[in-house]
């Protein structure tokens, strides 16, 4: 984390990096837990049959190292954004289980939770993404995002052609 | 300590609180104990801002 600027706003940013703090101790000790202990929390009903399923196919396992490698990059600072947008679908499955399927008096607070972590995070984020939200872009790839670097890109790169 | 300071404080005890009640059940349903899982995150994130706030006093200013 470098020392390049004063936040706009101090108190906003001093409770984002809380928020991010907080969310990635959060992800690093669901996913840690899992791949130290192999734990796997007691869900009642048709929610822990789904849970099953997904580790019976490997799915769950897959999320817990993603959670573990996500806050990571959340605590450390890095490449935050990518790992906001990548874990925001387990944090809507997360959300919807926990809130309408378990429903039980802790994950009807958890399961809001994760989705208000994740998503006051991206929101706090996305000034960079909302930058690339045009109404009109052609295919550009990865690769080539420097073209995407320039004032008026979309313009230019739909009148130069995309990719 | 400035205003900034004191007011992300303030902010980030009572999101503290609503992880505390949220998760225990304090007042609205039967009580049970606050998990490690919260624990722990609550331990890093305020010694992570705690860091933060003393790294920006030294340097004097805050954020990147």
């Amino acid at each position: 984390m470098g020392r390049t600027g004063v936040a706009q706003n101090k108190t906003m940013y001093y409770i984002i990096t809380w928020i991010r703090l907080f969310f990635g101790a959060h992800l690093l000790f669901s996913g840690g837990r899992y791949i130290l202990t192999g734990y796997m929390p007691a869900i009642p009903g048709i929610g822990g049959e789904w849970a099953d399923a997904n580790a019976a196919i490997g799915l769950y396992q897959a999320v817990k190292y993603m959670e573990f490698v996500f806050g990571v990059m959340l605590l450390t600072n890095r490449f935050v954004l990518l790992a906001l947008i990548l874990e925001m679908p387990a944090t809507v499955s997360i959300f919807w289980l926990n809130t309408f399927i378990v429903g039980t008096p802790r994950q009807l607070f958890t399961g809001p939770q994760e989705l208000f972590l994740n998503g006051v995070l991206l929101l706090a984020y996305s000034g960079y993404l909302g930058a690339a939200l045009k109404p009109r872009l052609e295919p550009l790839w990865l690769w080539n995002a420097n073209r995407a670097y320039k004032d008026n890109y979309a313009d230019k790169i739909r009148a130069e052609g995309g990719l | 300590m400035g205003k900034p300071e004191m007011h992300a404080i303030i902010a980030c005890i009572v999101l503290s609180l609503a992880v505390f009640i949220g998760s225990t059940g304090l007042g609205y349903a039967v009580y049970r104990p606050l998990r490690y899982y919260d624990i722990f995150s609550l331990v890093i994130s305020w010694a992570g801002l705690a860091f933060i706030m003393w790294r920006a006093r030294r340097a004097g200013g805050a954020g990147e």
